[in-house]
């Protein structure tokens, strides 16, 4: 359980910080001139992912 | 008067504990399928919430302040919200029990609800009086209130949508949460600081 949800965590962290600011743990991966989603960074964004992640999931699971 | 009524709207749209905070999402998620629950425990969570930061604010100034016992403000808070939450639980139980089989499992645990023990929490770091205080604790409940009602109507609605397999449960909740929440930033400019 507790590794689970270091793992989703650290899932969802990572998606939200490379849509929200191109990088990943501070290291720039996009171009600069690659425009971020803001919304990522916002409260808003974090349902939107984890949303997006369950249903990555049940199709993981259910094929 | 104005700095209170600044509170209020503020903590109801603005900082609102679920769409901006993540505070109090189990029983968002979990009790928002029905209409009905959701205003069950709007209320009881309106209720807990405000008896709670303003019999918190009593104890937390005139007991641990004045003792020098700040350390145990955790556990103090804690056995406030859970005794609340008992007497909640047993008018509930007494006066409506078909409320009570709704809520289910969710109504003990509202004593977790992150977000009252948020609101206890945050009144103290914002160092608010007795009545911000109250008044905090109330439009913080009203505005959890709120955000479950519209979430269980929409919900409503999607039993009938026609959802993709993979995104059904779950997933689309928390969809429409984060477009709940993007709604919800529109208001961060009623109020300039």
């Amino acid at each position: 359980m507790g590794l689970g949800f270091s793992w989703g965590l650290f899932l969802l962290g990572s998606i939200r910080e490379f849509l929200g600011a191109g990088t990943i743990l501070g290291m720039q991966l996009l171009p600069t001139e690659y425009n971020p989603l803001v919304i990522m960074i916002l409260p808003a964004g974090a349902f939107i992912v984890l949303g997006f992640l369950v249903a990555t999931m049940n199709k993981v699971e259910k094929g | 008067m104005k700095n209170l009524f600044l509170i209020f709207i503020s903590t109801i749209l603005i900082n609102n504990f679920v769409l901006t905070y993540f505070l109090g999402i189990c029983p968002f998620l979990g009790v928002s399928g029905r209409i009905e629950s959701a205003f069950g425990m709007g209320m009881a969570v309106t209720f807990v919430m405000t008896l709670a930061t303003s019999i918190s604010w009593l104890i937390y100034h005139n007991i641990l302040t004045a003792f020098n016992l700040i350390f145990l403000e955790y556990v103090v808070f804690i056995l406030v919200i859970a005794s609340l939450v008992q007497i909640v639980e047993m008018f509930i139980r007494k006066f409506s029990p078909a409320l009570y089989q709704a809520l289910g499992l969710y109504l003990p645990l509202i004593t977790t609800n992150c977000a009252i023990l948020g609101a206890a929490l945050f009144m103290v770091a914002k160092n608010y009086g007795f009545a911000e205080a109250v008044t905090f604790g109330f439009s913080g409940g009203l505005g959890f209130s709120l955000v479950l009602l519209i979430m269980a109507g929409i919900r409503q609605e999607l039993n009938y949508a026609d959802i993709p397999q993979v995104f059904k449960g779950a997933s689309i909740t928390l969809i429409t949460a984060g477009l709940l929440s993007l709604i919800f930033m529109g208001f961060s400019g009623l109020i300039s600081a």
